[in-house]
Formats: structure tokens, C-alpha cells, sequence
């Protein structure tokens, strides 16, 4: 392919090798922000996968072995690819924390390479992706915050402009797919980056496709064209948005497995743990001045401007965004337009992280969901990013990257990339005191379900709860268990079956997401109680001891739980059965599978109809853009 | 709008947006961490009440409060108007570099010049860390006078004329400072270090001095060029190189305030002749190569862009100051009248404008009408921070309890002072007498 004969490809991907070297220390960051987290995700994550679940919308031992829906409202992928690493690569917890971030780092080169190639050139392509990579914000997440999910999101931001970039100017069943997926892949990765991300990805696919129609004729200033919804023009303007707009609802629908449930059933856990006390925005509103401060930290975000972490753009990013700004204001060309729209995105971002915006996360839906202003930073880097190499291409005279041309059919020689290595150069340059990491000890327990139980033990604000919760719980006999290395064989809450003389429970078998014991109840109205919270899709079945014959099949409802942990009690009929309760798939799981489960098939068959179409036409997987 | 117009507009865009990290600290609550700590804002606030506030030292002058009073008619507060005042004389600073540069060799040029001036380490020093408040309009004034006789012609002149105006008006804090006692050294002119303690009693081996790696490589390497090529703009480089040299060896021999002035002085002219490195060698106007110019004095500017800020409110006069002004009892009150069998809380707000060369103990003392000590407090001002130990411009709160006896009068005074505990004598205060009355 194309893109694996560039040496600017490579080079771009070699230049991550900075970033990726303080993640080669021996040792590992426990004192970054979300580094235990991720360690116990993929933990988490593995002891569901050895039982043969391979997307686990329950977690077992989060809550203090209660439980709790991690994955079906937290998105799962970037833990995924962690197991996945820790698994096939056979690494520890830690190391394939670190081999994520690795992978989300050589994304980042990639993506970013891939669709400022497209929209510019090759040279501008390389700028661009160290620009990404190094961009402090991106370093921040790596480095400080650990923050895997958010890092993957970032990771495929830009294969995401990509594909839509494709679709619109060639519209066609791959292009279509590869729209789906990366869109599909930001969702499944982070659901705040997503959030985050989809009303920019709309306003570039808008515009664009405004763009495209611009450069069709009729012209857009021609007469015709003053009449911007007659049915020519309508038709032709839904056509361009067809494919792109396609790909994006097929990318949703790819994700509804995780996107529906998360939707609909993130009410029955316990919120208000993410939105209220030290998670108020209020607090936490970057000031102007740290924007443009290059103090580096590992602090967490505190109230006021003296954070012990930095916000900064990076001056260097600065300098050539301030650049991209100058080349828009004075030379026009087929670029400026989108230019604009990079900086109006850039400097939009940069305003939603500052109090200036105090209104719209007062009042306009949807921003505050960020949680942190910070997060629009996130934005603010892809922008910078986009912008860094602007200034190569207002190069005239001579020179090859006039602005008009376009990348791929544009000759290349050796000298044209003296200038964007030189660029590329000061932009690492720049980010090189922060390109490291704080070794630590590791905290008591390690990466170990008693390291998990003392990590809850010790941030009891952040254990998760279903809603039935009265209480945060702060410890349980179950992590008396972990502490003392013995394997969990039953979450039968026997402290309260022995106390009931009418009661005999007898633990029979039990999984992450199942479990069976026979029961014999004097008097009808007893209840076996369990130390599992209650979340939709636990349901009870009633056998018969002697055949297996179902007697009884019913869900369990937050009636069924009990206080002060919103633990089950399961309801049962008075005599001798077994009971086994499980969590299984509720309507709305089911009805979110079904759809991706279409979706997928679309988008293969999209991918083999459109390679066979290529084929065709000779040109073997052609998605050149423009 | 006609093509060079608008392309003049992009230039300034670009200009005014690559200065906003050198102005960028000013925008944080509060003021810089400075040594001459709030005493600039209490000259502020005693020049609108027609009076002076004469008591200590700051790199200031007459101009920059007139400046600052034109923002406080637009409703801002002292902290922020001295803010606004020195944002706007960096970026006038900057125009008026970017103005002398262009006129020589260009816009592009411009930008740089105006860069490298304004991103020089001892500029940054001078302002965020000695509190140099009157520098952006004193070195205006002189970036005034460069322009002007570049300009030639009366219009130039008369520039140059206004310039040399401005700066002498900006030029007071001269030969009245701590600095004026001492010398600086060649090395302290190049090496890039960056401090903020102040603690010490010899200033200059604190702030950075340093005109910055890329001002000087860059100068170099156009003086170099120009050399040789034998550039018919040699002679400019050369000129500007040499009024530039002639300035920093009269640093050398300088007290230090002078000193101060001479360098930013000479970095001036030395940034007009860096920038003339593109008129030298065109190939470094390419776009990239000129961005590449661009990021190296701010990148090399780095640590001096993240001033420390303290936020804390400054009543319109402090509540003493004590010595030789150097230390400033910002505010002091009590959260109720003394009071028989009542516990007497005091609140206090210490600040050194000077490193102090004594730990002075506080007395307060609770007096009845006729003078007589009811109860009283002596100790070091701050439990665990003795005086020598204090930064210069450090805010530090204190807070300090004392019990009041129940067969106390009603009618009680609280009075505080400092004083040397070897010797037992008092520090004077600025205001006359030895010991402030805080409440009755």
C-alpha cells in the first residue's frame, strides 16, 4: 500500500519513539491519576475473559466484591485491548497498561499522518503527527493522568476525520465502512471523548460537504446556486452528506451493544458520585494564564489557577497555530477555508475549558457532560495538531507545497522534508520536559485483587454503586477474602442464612456472572440473600434438585435488593429446589446486540462489495481522497 | 480592505498573538511573587488620593501610574489596572520593535525582532521576579528613539524625541534601589539561570540577567553572515551590534540599577540586528525556517513565562510598615473587640519588600486606658518562619490568639510593633511611632 512505501510514514511513526521511551522504564507509574485503575480494569477484565466472556457488562469484584456493571457504562475498549496485549503478549497487569498507551501513541502517528496527508501533503503529514503526539495535552494523558479510555479516543480522532474526509469526496461502500468503524471504535473507546468529539465531526461532514458542493459546478455563487435549496442543489447536497452520514449512523449502530445499554441503564448506578463535591466544573476551569504556562506536574486538578498539573497548548504549538492563523488571514487558496474551520474549532475549544464559559456549561445541554473543562483540551491538541503544519504550505515560489496542490499527486524530493523535520524537530524539542514518567512503589497489594480491595479501601468516594445503594460501601467479608489470598466460592451472604432459622442455603456452583445453591425454606416469604448488588438483568431461575426442570423464571427488581449496599435478596417459594441467579442480557443489551450485530454485517458486506468493486475497476483498494 | 492593509493587519494579528505568552501571567489572580511585594498598588492608591506613599523601593515611575489610573476609570481595581498598564506597555514595546525591525528589513523580520526583545530572559526577570513595573514603557521609550532615528526626517525625530521623553520619565527608579549597590558580571549576561528565591541580600545573583541564548546566537550568526557576504546591510548589523555592545559594557561597569537599564537598553538594538539574519540569507524567510526562528525565543524564554502569582486582597493602605519599609504589615484585624474573659483573635498579613537581616520579634499588647499591659503576646511573627527566612515579596498570614483576663477593665486598646529581642529597641514605623493600634 501507498501508505507503507512513504518514508514520511515511517518517519512519523519513528519520531514516537521519545514519547514511547519513558514508558520502557522498568517499573510503573502508580501514582499516575488513573494508573491503579487501569491495572485493575484489565484485571477485572481478564478474570471475566477466562470464563469465556468476552465483553463483560458485569465486573465482579469492583465494590468490594459486590460487583458492579463497570463495562456496560464505562467503554470497554480500551481495557479490551489491554487484556488483549497482556494475553496474547503474556505481560504483566502493568506492562500492558504501558503496551496500551504504546499502541494508542503509534495510533496517534498514524491517524493523524493518514488525513493531513490527505487534506495537505506527505510533508506536512509528518509535522502534523509529532504535533499530535506531542502535543502536552496528549503527554498529560499519557504521562500524568494515565488515563488509557481518553488516550485510545484521542488515538482515533483523527482516523476518524479521515474517513469522513473519504467518504465525502469519495463516496463509496469502503469509505462508508471505514467511517463506521472509526466513529464505532471512539465510542467504544471513551464515551466523553465521544461526546465530545461527534458535534465537531457533524460541523466538519457539514462542512465539508459544503466545501464539495462549492467546487461542483454550478458554481456556488452562480445564479443558480442563489438558491441554495432548489432541488438540484438540495439533492446534490444530500447526496454528498449521504455516504459520510451513512457511515456514522452504521458506526452508531456498530456500537449500540454498549451505546443503548449505557444510555438507557447508567441511571441504576449511583451518579451523583461523578457530578457533585470536588467533580462540581465550577472548580475546575482552566485560567487564561495556564494555557501559556509550560510548568509541568503530577498533581490532580484543584480549584484556582495554581494546579499541580499543566493545561498548557505548548508554546511551540502556539507559535505555529498563531502561523496557521497568519496564513489564513493572508493568502487565499483551496486550504483557507478549512484552516478557518481549524481554528475556529481551536479557538472554540479553548474557550469551553476557561470560566468565559461559565453560561454554555450553566445551560447548554450536553457540554457539562464533559465533567472537567480540561476535557475540551483534548480538542484544543487535535486542533493544534491540524494547524502545526499550515505554515509549510504557504511556501511559494519554488517550492512544491503551493497551496493548491494536493499531496498524493504531488512529486516529492529529498530537500522538501529539511523543513518538516526541522518543525517536527522543535516540536519535540519543546515537549522534552515532559516527556517523563514518575516511577513508583507499588502500592500495598499491587496488581492483585487485594491491591484492588486496598485501592477502593483507600478512595471509598470513587467505589462504584448501583442505585439502590443507600450507602458507599467500605469494606466486605468478600474482601476479607481477597486480603487473604482465598478464592471467592460463593457469594451467599450466610452471616444473614445462618441467622434465619427457616432458612438452608448450600452453595452449589459459581462464576463472575452466575451462581447456583440449593435451598430449603421452611415457610413460604424467605429470601436468599447474596452479596451482589443489584443491577437490571439479574435474574433468579427456580429448578427442580432432582431433574433440572425450570419451576420458575423471574428478574430481579430493585425491589429484590436489600439495604444499606442495594445487595440481592432473592425472593423464594417455600420447600426444598435450587436456586441460580445470573446476569443476563436485558431487553434493552438485547435490542443494542441485535443492531450491532446487523451493522456488523453491513459493514462487511460494504468492505467485500466495495474490494470486489475496486478490483473491478483496477485500482486495488483506492481510497485516495479528492 | 486593500491588499497591504490587510496584509499590515495579519502581521499585527500574528505580532499581538505571539506575545500573549509573555503577558499571559499577568491575567492570574493576584500579583507576581515580586520583591517590591503590594507596594506598587499602595502607590497607586495613595497617588489618587493626591498624596505619595514614599515608603520603600520598586523599580517604578511617575508614568506608569498615570497609565494605570487610566484603567482605573474604567472601574478596575489597583491589581488589575497595574496589570493592564504593563500588558499594554509590552505590547506597545512590541509594535514599536516590530515597527523599527520592519522599516529595516521587513515584516517577518519585525516579528522576530520584537520577540527576541521581549522574550529575553532579564526583560521577563526584571518584571515578574524584581517587580520592574516601569521597564516595558522605560525600554518603549527607548524602542521609540531606535525607531525614530531609523526613521530619519522630522516625523523621526520627533519619535525619537517623544522616546527619549518616555524613557527618562520612566528612568526614576534609577540609583535608588538595592540594586544600586552592586555588579554584575560578564557570565550573568549569558547564562540562562532562572531563580525565584530572593532571599538573599545580594539581588543580582538571584534574577536572571541573561539576554538569552537565541538573541545573542542569532545576533551572532547575522553579524557573521553579514560579514561574510559583504551584505550592504552589513553596516546596519554592525551599527546596531555596536550601539548594543557599547551598552552592556557600560553594564559591566554599572551599579546595578543602571545596569538593569543598560542591558534592556542594549537588547533593543541587538534583536533589530538578530532579525537582520533574514534580510541576510533569504532562504530563512521561508515560512517554516522563519517559524522555526520564531518558536526558538519563546521556547528559550520557557521557565521565565511561569512567574509565581500569590492573590490576596490589598486594602487601599497597609495596615504599617515597619524599618526602612522593608517590611510591610499588608493588613492586620480582629474578628471581635477585646474583650474581659474573651479569647482575642488577630489576623495579620505580613510581606518583606527587602530580605531582613534580623529576626525582630512581634509584641502585642492589650492596654487599659491608662496604658497599663493587661495581657500581651511576644514571639517571632510567624511560629515557624523566623524574619531571615522570609521571601521578598512572600504574602504571609499569620494569625495570633491571646487570652484576656476576666478581671480586665472593659475599656481595652491593642497595639503591635516589632523589636529587636537582643536589644529590646523598637522598629520605627514609616507612619512615625513604634507601635500600631489595631482595634479598641
Amino acid at each position: 500500500m501507498k501508505t507503507l512505501r512513504s518514508a514520511s510514514f515511517w518517519t512519523a511513526l519513528l519520531l514516537t519513539i521519545f514519547a514511547i521511551a519513558p514508558l520502557l522504564r522498568p517499573g510503573y507509574f502508580w501514582a499516575a491519576h488513573d494508573a491503579r485503575h487501569d491495572v485493575y480494569f484489565i484485571l477485572q477484565y481478564n478474570i471475566t475473559w477466562n470464563e469465556g466472556v468476552l465483553f463483560p457488562r458485569w465486573s465482579p469484584d469492583w465494590a468490594f466484591g459486590y460487583g458492579y456493571p463497570f463495562f456496560n457504562i464505562y467503554a470497554p475498549g480500551a481495557t479490551f485491548l489491554g487484556t488483549l496485549l497482556y494475553r496474547t503478549l503474556h505481560l504483566s497487569l502493568e506492562n500492558a497498561v504501558k503496551a496500551t498507551f504504546i499502541v494508542t501513541l503509534l495510533i496517534s502517528a498514524w491517524g493523524m499522518w493518514l488525513f493531513v496527508r490527505d487534506w495537505l501533503d506527505e510533508r506536512a503529514a509528518l509535522v502534523a503527527a509529532a504535533a499530535y503526539v506531542y502535543a502536552p495535552y496528549h503527554l498529560l494523558d499519557v504521562y500524568v493522568r494515565a488515563a488509557m479510555a481518553e488516550n485510545l479516543a484521542l488515538a482515533l480522532l483523527p482516523l476518524s476525520l479521515w474517513a469522513v474526509r473519504r467518504a465525502v469526496f469519495r463516496p463509496g461502500p469502503l469509505t462508508i465502512a471505514l467511517t463506521a468503524l472509526t466513529y464505532a471504535a471512539i465510542h467504544l473507546s471513551s464515551n466523553l471523548v465521544a461526546l465530545l468529539f461527534t458535534p465537531v465531526l457533524g460541523l466538519y461532514l457539514l462542512f465539508l460537504a459544503c466545501r464539495r458542493l462549492a467546487s461542483e459546478k454550478p458554481p456556488l455563487f452562480s445564479s443558480a446556486s442563489l438558491r441554495p435549496f432548489s432541488f438540484p442543489r438540495g439533492k446534490l447536497c444530500v447526496r454528498r452528506l449521504l455516504a459520510p452520514a451513512a457511515g456514522l449512523v452504521l458506526g452508531v449502530a456498530l456500537a449500540a451493544f454498549f451505546i443503548l445499554p449505557a444510555l438507557l441503564e447508567s441511571k441504576f448506578v449511583n451518579r451523583e458520585q461523578w457530578y457533585g463535591g470536588y467533580y462540581d466544573f465550577h472548580d475546575h476551569f482552566v485560567y487564561f494564564a495556564q494555557l501559556f504556562d509550560p510548568r509541568w506536574g503530577f498533581g490532580i486538578s484543584t480549584p484556582g489557577p495554581n494546579d499541580p498539573l499543566s493545561y498548557q497548548l505548548g508554546l511551540a504549538l502556539v507559535v505555529l497555530a498563531a502561523l496557521a492563523g497568519w496564513v489564513w488571514w493572508k493568502r487565499p487558496g483551496g486550504k483557507r477555508a478549512e484552516i478557518g474551520f481549524w481554528l475556529v474549532i481551536l479557538l472554540g475549544s479553548m474557550w469551553l475549558t476557561t470560566g468565559a464559559s461559565t453560561l454554555a456549561w450553566d445551560h447548554i445541554p450536553g457540554v457539562a457532560m464533559a465533567q472537567f473543562p480540561w476535557r475540551y483540551l483534548s480538542l484544543t491538541a487535535l486542533a493544534l495538531a491540524i494547524l502545526a503544519p499550515v505554515v509549510l504550505m504557504s511556501e511559494v515560489g519554488g517550492q512544491r507545497s503551493e497551496v493548491e496542490v494536493e499531496g498524493d499527486q504531488a512529486t516529492k524530493r529529498p530537500g522538501d522534508y529539511l523543513m518538516p523535520l526541522l518543525l517536527a524537530g522543535l516540536i519535540i524539542l519543546a515537549s522534552s520536559p515532559y516527556l517523563r514518567v514518575e516511577i513508583t512503589d507499588p502500592p500495598p497489594g499491587g496488581a492483585t485483587l487485594a491491591g484492588l480491595m486496598e485501592f477502593e479501601r483507600s478512595s471509598d468516594e470513587m467505589t462504584g454503586m448501583t442505585s439502590t445503594a443507600q450507602e458507599i460501601a467500605t469494606w466486605s467479608p468478600l474482601a476479607d477474602l481477597h486480603m487473604a489470598g482465598i478464592p471467592v466460592t460463593t457469594q451467599v451472604d450466610y452471616g444473614l442464612v445462618h441467622a434465619n432459622p427457616n432458612l438452608a442455603v448450600d452453595a452449589r456452583s459459581h462464576r463472575v456472572t452466575e451462581e447456583t445453591v440449593w435451598v430449603h425454606a421452611d415457610v413460604p416469604g424467605q429470601r436468599v440473600p447474596f452479596l451482589r448488588q443489584w443491577y437490571p438483568g439479574w435474574t433468579a431461575t427456580i429448578l427442580n434438585p432432582d431433574t433440572g426442570e425450570v419451576l420458575d423464571r423471574f428478574p430481579l427488581t430493585p425491589e429484590d435488593a436489600r439495604p444499606p449496599y442495594g445487595l440481592l435478596s432473592v425472593p423464594v417459594p417455600e420447600g426444598d429446589f435450587l436456586l441460580r441467579i445470573a446476569f443476563e442480557d436485558t431487553p434493552v443489551r438485547k435490542a443494542g446486540n441485535a443492531i450491532s450485530i446487523v451493522a456488523l454485517m453491513v459493514i462487511l458486506g460494504l468492505i467485500l462489495g466495495g474490494g470486489r468493486s475496486a478490483v473491478r475497476k483496477g485500482r486495488r483498494w483506492n481510497l485516495s481522497a479528492e | 480592505m486593500p491588499s497591504t492593509r490587510r496584509k499590515t493587519a495579519g502581521d499585527l494579528l500574528l505580532l499581538f498573538i505571539l506575545l500573549i505568552p509573555a503577558w499571559a501571567p499577568l491575567t492570574r489572580p493576584g500579583l507576581p511573587r515580586w520583591l517590591p511585594g503590594a507596594l506598587p498598588v499602595f502607590r497607586l492608591y495613595a497617588r489618587e488620593r493626591g498624596g505619595a506613599f514614599d515608603a520603600g523601593w520598586a523599580l517604578d515611575s511617575g508614568f506608569v501610574y498615570v497609565a494605570a489610573r487610566a484603567f482605573r476609570f474604567l472601574g478596575l481595581d489597583g491589581v488589575t489596572a497595574l496589570k493592564m498598564s504593563l500588558a499594554l506597555g509590552m505590547a506597545l514595546l512590541g509594535f514599536v520593535v516590530w515597527l523599527w525591525a520592519r522599516r529595516l528589513w521587513g515584516p517577518r523580520a519585525g516579528a522576530l525582532a520584537a520577540l527576541l526583545a521581549l522574550y529575553t530572559p532579564i526583560f521577563l526577570s526584571g518584571l515578574y521576579i524584581l517587580g520592574g513595573i516601569a521597564l516595558p514603557w522605560f525600554m518603549l521609550g527607548l524602542a521609540m528613539v531606535g525607531l525614530g532615528i531609523r526613521s530619519r526626517g522630522w516625523k523621526g525625530w520627533g519619535v525619537a524625541l517623544v522616546g527619549a521623553g518616555l524613557a527618562a520619565l520612566n528612568a526614576s527608579f534609577l540609583f535608588k534601589t538595592p540594586l544600586a549597590f552592586t555588579r554584575i558580571s560578564l557570565y550573568q549576561l549569558i547564562e540562562a539561570p532562572w531563580f525565584w528565591g530572593t532571599n538573599s541580600v545580594n539581588l543580582t545573583t538571584d534574577p536572571a540577567w541573561s539576554l538569552g541564548l537565541p538573541l545573542l546566537a542569532l545576533g551572532m550568526m547575522a553579524l557573521w553572515l553579514g560579514w561574510q557576504r559583504e551584505n550592504d546591510q552589513l553596516s546596519v548589523i554592525s551599527y546596531q551590534w555596536g550601539v548594543g555592545v557599547a551598552l552592556l559594557v557600560g553594564a559591566l561597569v554599572a551599579p546595578g540599577d543602571l545596569a538593569l537599564a543598560l542591558i534592556l537598553a542594549a537588547s533593543l538594538p541587538l534583536a533589530v540586528a538578530a532579525s537582520g539574519l533574514l534580510t541576510l540569507t533569504p532562504a530563512l524567510k521561508r515560512p517554516a525556517v522563519w517559524a522555526a526562528l520564531l518558536i526558538l525565543p519563546v521556547l528559550a524564554a520557557g521557565p521565565a513565562l511561569s512567574p509565581d502569582f500569590q492573590a490576596y486582597p490589598i486594602p487601599e493602605r497597609p495596615a504599617g510598615v515597619f524599618g526602612a519599609s522593608h517590611i510591610l504589615l499588608i493588613d492586620a484585624g480582629m474578628a471581635a473587640p477585646p474583650a474581659p474573659d474573651r479569647t482575642l483573635s488577630l489576623d495579620a498579613v505580613w510581606q518583606a519588600t527587602q530580605p531582613i537581616d534580623f529576626d525582630y520579634n512581634i509584641f502585642i499588647h492589650v492596654t487599659d486606658d491608662a496604658g497599663n499591659i493587661v495581657t500581651q503576646l511576644d514571639g517571632q511573627p510567624l511560629n515557624d518562619h523566623p524574619m531571615t527566612a522570609w521571601q521578598t515579596g512572600e504574602v504571609l498570614p499569620a494569625h495570633y490568639e491571646l487570652t484576656i483576663p476576666s478581671d480586665a477593665p472593659p475599656s481595652l486598646h491593642v497595639r503591635l510593633g516589632l523589636y529587636n529581642w537582643q536589644t529590646g529597641a523598637r522598629l520605627p514605623l514609616a507612619s512615625g511611632g513604634d507601635a500600631l493600634t489595631i482595634g479598641n
